[in-house]
C-alpha cells in the first residue's frame, strides 16, 4: 500500500491516471491520509464543486490485512456543506479491497471538460477510466447490479446515486457491503457532490490475484490480533450490546436521559421510542427472518450491523442505524419502524445522508410542508430530493438551506451541517464536540476533545500539560490511533477500558509495520491531524464564530430537564489549546 | 398502585420481554438506595449489578453512585448495560466524563432520607438487562397497562398463550379471547399484574 493513485479527470485528451509513490504521506491512513492530502493540496478558497477541489479515498493502515476491525474507508475533500475540511467514514468492503490492490489512496482531481459520466475500474493489473453515460441517474442498487453483471461478484463498489450526480450537499459516497449491496456510506458533508463534480459515477475494485497484506512480524501480529479480538469480545459494549442490538441500542437510554431530540429538537423525549428502539428493531428483524448480528465488512468481530426484512420476509434494507432511526423517527415525530426502514432504503439508493435529510425533513415539517409524525409525507419529500424536483433540490442541500428558504429559525446546524442524535443542551459534552469539531456538527470526529473543559476529572488547568489526567490522555491516544489507522471507531471504548486491548492495538500497528510506536507517538499524530484540519478551516475563512451552536440552544430550554447550553465561548475556544 | 384488574402467572419471561423496555410498576420500600432496591429488595446479587448495570437513570438523571441515589414514591428508574459512543460513555455510572452531562446528573438533596414505607416505582429495563434482570422483577410481580400486556400476548401463537399465561384470579389458562378483552379494557385504564413462578403469586 505504498502507492497513491491520482486520476486527473480534467486532463487534456481525457482522464489521466498517475501512480505516485506515497512519499511524504507514508505512515498515514484513513482520516490521517485524507486530511493530510486535502490540507496540503487543496486551495482552501476553492469552490468545493470546482476543479481545484480533490476527493481523496483512503483505506486504513491495517486494511487489507487480517487485523480485525480494519475495514473502514475515509473519504475527504473540501465540503460543499460546511465550506471547511471534511472526512466522512464508511464501512463495507472497499477499504479491504483497495488496500490489497496496493493503494494508500485514490485522489480524484480536476474536472472533465465534457458532460460525460465516468466509470473507473481498478484491478491488479490496470486502471481503466471510461465514459459510461448509460449509468446516468441510476440509483445505487441498480448501478451495483449492473456492475455485478459486468464484472462478477468479487468486486467492491464505491459510487454515487442520483443525489451525487445532482451535486446536492447532502449527497453521500456509497460503499458496498459483504453482500455487495450499497448500504454503507461516507455520509456527512456532501462528499457525494464532490464525486459528482468530478463526474465519476462508480469506482469498481477487483482484487482478484491479490494477496492479503502481510505483516513485518507475522508471529507478533497474530498474537496481537488474538488479544485484540479477545478484548473486543469480552467488553460489554462490543461483545454484547452492539452485536445484539446494533447502534440503535442507544435510543431508549438517550430518550430516558431527555437528550433524544424530538420534533426538530423541540424537546428531549419521544413518546413513541419503544416502537423504534433497538430492542424492538432486533425483535422485528429476528421475527421476519432478518439478522440483527451482522458485520459490515470482513474481519468485523463486533457485528453491529444487521438486515431488515419487510412484513413478508423479503429484504428491505440494512438494519437502520441509531442516527437514521432517530433523524427520521423521533426528530420527525415518526414511530413507524417499517416506514423508517423504507426511508433508509431510499437514502441508500439515492445516495443521501440520513442524518442531514432527517434533520431537513424535520425543518420542512416545522415549515408546514408536512405534519410531524406523517411518515407518508416524509417519504414523499425524500423522493422529491432523490428525483431532483425543484423542492427536492432545496431539501437535498440540507437543513440550513431548507430553513433559509422557508424562513425557519430552528435549523440545528453547526458550520452548516445538521446535528446528530443527541441534544447538546442535555449533554453539554457533545455540544462541545458539535461546536468545535473541524467537521461541523459531528458526533464521531470529536473524541479527541481535550478534557480541560467542564472540569472533567476535577479541575484541570488547561494550560498545564501535566494537569491532564491519564484517562483523558488515553482517550486522545485511542481515538487518534483509530482516526489515523482507519479502524472502526467502535473499538474505542473497549480499548479505553481494557489496557491489554489498548496495548494490542499498538502491537498490531507496530508488528505490521515493524515500528515501535508508543502511545505518545500516536497522540502526537492525532493532534497533528486536528491541527492540519483547523489550519485548513482557518485558511478557508472559518473563524471561532463558527465554533458555536445556533443561538437558540443558548436561550431555549429543552424539556424534560429545562436546560440550555451553558458552555462559555472562551471555554470552547480553549478546546484546541494544547 | 397495585390495584390491578387481574393477576396473571407467566411461565416464560421472554414472552413479556418487550414490556420491560416500555415501563412497569413495582412496589418498593422508598427512602432506600437504588442498590438496596436491586439487591436486598429484589434479590439481584451485587456482583451482577456491578458487572452488568452500567447506566442508571433515576427520574431521567444519570446516577453515578447507586448507594447514594435514593428512590422515592413515584420515581422512575431506568437501567441499561454499557452504551457505545461518546455519549454512551458520558452517561455511564461513575464515568470519567460525567461532568460533560453535569447539568442533568442526579444529586441527592437530603430530603430523600426522611422517606420511608412502601411506594410505587416505575422501572424500565433496556437491552442486555431485559433478559438479565427481568425475571427478578417478574418473580416479585410487576404491573403493566392491560393494553401493553395484550399487545405482547397477542404476538405469541395462540397455542402458546394458554401454555404461558395462567389467570390466577380465575385459576385457568388464559385464552386468546381473554387477551383481547384485556385490550378492550385498556380504554378504562385497566392494568394487569404479572408474576412468574418462584415469586409472590398472591392476588392483589
Amino acid at each position: 500500500m505504498d502507492t497513491i493513485l491520482r486520476i486527473d479527470m480534467g486532463a487534456p485528451g481525457g482522464p489521466r491516471v498517475v501512480r505516485d509513490p506515497i512519499g511524504d504521506y507514508a505512515g498515514l491512513g484513513g482520516r490521517g491520509m485524507t486530511s493530510a492530502i486535502v490540507s496540503k493540496e487543496v486551495d482552501p478558497l476553492c469552490h468545493p464543486l470546482g476543479a481545484e477541489n480533490k476527493l481523496v479515498i483512503a483505506p486504513g493502515l491495517l486494511s487489507g490485512s487480517v487485523a480485525a476491525m480494519s475495514g473502514r474507508i475515509s473519504v475527504g475533500c473540501k465540503s460543499p456543506l460546511t465550506g471547511g475540511i471534511k472526512e466522512a467514514n464508511s464501512g463495507g468492503q472497499p477499504a479491504q479491497v483497495l488496500a490489497r490492490l496496493g493503494y494508500a489512496a485514490i485522489v480524484l482531481e480536476g474536472k472533465p471538460r465534457t458532460n460525460d459520466l465516468y466509470r473507473i475500474v481498478i484491478t491488479k493489473n490496470e486502471v481503466i477510466v471510461e465514459a459510461d453515460n448509460g449509468l446516468k441517474m441510476l440509483p445505487n442498487y441498480d448501478l451495483v447490479e449492473k456492475m455485478k453483471k459486468k464484472y462478477g461478484e468479487r468486486i467492491a463498489c464505491i459510487s454515487i446515486g442520483p443525489a451525487g450526480e445532482m451535486k446536492m450537499s447532502a449527497a453521500t459516497v456509497a460503499c458496498t457491503d459483504m453482500e455487495l449491496r450499497p448500504t454503507r456510506h461516507a455520509g456527512r458533508g456532501g462528499t457525494g457532490a464532490v464525486m459528482g463534480s468530478k463526474q465519476v459515477k462508480v469506482i469498481v475494485l477487483d482484487d482478484t490475484g491479490c494477496e492479503m497484506r502481510r505483516p513485518a512480524n507475522p508471529d507478533r501480529f497474530r498474537e496481537a490480533n488474538k488479544v485484540f479480538v479477545a478484548g473486543l469480545r469480552k467488553h460489554p459494549v462490543t461483545g454484547e450490546g452492539l452485536p445484539a442490538f446494533g447502534t440503535n441500542i442507544l435510543a431508549n437510554i438517550i430518550n430516558e436521559a431527555g437528550a433524544y431530540p424530538t420534533n426538530n429538537f423541540s424537546r428531549g423525549t419521544f413518546e413513541g421510542v419503544s416502537k423504534i428502539s433497538g430492542e424492538t428493531e432486533a425483535e422485528l428483524e429476528k421475527k421476519r427472518g432478518g439478522n440483527p448480528t451482522h458485520g459490515c465488512h470482513r474481519g468485523c468481530v463486533i457485528q453491529c450491523s444487521g438486515t431488515y426484512n419487510d412484513k413478508k420476509g423479503k429484504y428491505l434494507t440494512k438494519q437502520p442505524e441509531y442516527e437514521t432511526v432517530w433523524a427520521n423517527g423521533a426528530n420527525c415525530g415518526i414511530d413507524d419502524m417499517d416506514a423508517i426502514a423504507t426511508m433508509d432504503y431510499l437514502y441508500d439508493n439515492y445516495g443521501l445522508d440520513t442524518i442531514e435529510m432527517g434533520a431537513t425533513i424535520a425543518v420542512a415539517m416545522e415549515a408546514g410542508l408536512a405534519k410531524f409524525g406523517d411518515a407518508k409525507a416524509a417519504i414523499k419529500l425524500i423522493k422529491e430530493a432523490g428525483t431532483g424536483t425543484p423542492l427536492g433540490r432545496v431539501l437535498g442541500n440540507g437543513a440550513a438551506v431548507t430553513a433559509k428558504v422557508f424562513g425557519i429559525e430552528h435549523a440545528p446546524v453547526v458550520k452548516g451541517q445538521a446535528m446528530p442524535a443527541y441534544d447538546p443542551r442535555a449533554v453539554e459534552g457533545i455540544g462541545v464536540t458539535y461546536a468545535t469539531s473541524p467537521m461541523g456538527a459531528d458526533h464521531t470526529a470529536g473524541y479527541a476533545i481535550a478534557a480541560n473543559i467542564l472540569k472533567v476529572g476535577g479541575f484541570v488547568d488547561p494550560l498545564k500539560p501535566e494537569g491532564q489526567v491519564e484517562l483523558s490522555r488515553n482517550l486522545q491516544i485511542a481515538t487518534a490511533a483509530i482516526d489515523s489507522t482507519g479502524m472502526c471507531l467502535f473499538i474505542a471504548f473497549a480499548v479505553l477500558d481494557q489496557p491489554e486491548t489498548f496495548q494490542a492495538l499498538l502491537d498490531l500497528l507496530n508488528s505490521f509495520y515493524g515500528m515501535d510506536l508508543t502511545g505518545d507517538d500516536v497522540t502526537a499524530l492525532g493532534k497533528r491531524i486536528l491541527s492540519m484540519e483547523r489550519d485548513f478551516n482557518t485558511r478557508a475563512g472559518l473563524t471561532s464564530q463558527q465554533d458555536r451552536l445556533p443561538h437558540y440552544f443558548y436561550t431555549e430550554p429543552i424539556a424534560p430537564h429545562n436546560v440550555t447550553f451553558q458552555v462559555k465561548d472562551e471555554d470552547l475556544d480553549r478546546v484546541f489549546a494544547w | 398502585m397495585t390495584d390491578a384488574v387481574r393477576t396473571i402467572r407467566v411461565s416464560d419471561a421472554g414472552a413479556v420481554a418487550r414490556l420491560f423496555q416500555k415501563q412497569f410498576l413495582i412496589e418498593a420500600e422508598v427512602g432506600q438506595s437504588v442498590k438496596d432496591l436491586l439487591t436486598r429488595q429484589y434479590g439481584i446479587d451485587g456482583e451482577t449489578v456491578g458487572a452488568r448495570v452500567k447506566t442508571i437513570l433515576l427520574d431521567s438523571r444519570p446516577v453515578d453512585d447507586i448507594d447514594r441515589a435514593i428512590v422515592r414514591d413515584g420515581s422512575t428508574l431506568a437501567l441499561s448495560g454499557a452504551m457505545p459512543g461518546l455519549v454512551g460513555a458520558i452517561l455511564r455510572a461513575g464515568s470519567f466524563y460525567a461532568p460533560m452531562r453535569g447539568t442533568i446528573t442526579y444529586h441527592a438533596d437530603g430530603r430523600e432520607r426522611g422517606l420511608s414505607g412502601s411506594g410505587t416505582v416505575t422501572v424500565k429495563l433496556f437491552n442486555t438487562l431485559v433478559d438479565c434482570l427481568g425475571p427478578h422483577f417478574l418473580r416479585k410481580g410487576i404491573v403493566v397497562p392491560a393494553a401493553d400486556f395484550a399487545e405482547a400476548a397477542l404476538s405469541i401463537p395462540p397455542a402458546q398463550i394458554k401454555k404461558i399465561f395462567h389467570d390466577l384470579s380465575d385459576n385457568r389458562p388464559l385464552s386468546r379471547s381473554d387477551v383481547r378483552r384485556f385490550a378492550e379494557s385498556a380504554h378504562a385504564g385497566g392494568r394487569v399484574r404479572l408474576v412468574m413462578p418462584g415469586g409472590d403469586e398472591a392476588t392483589v
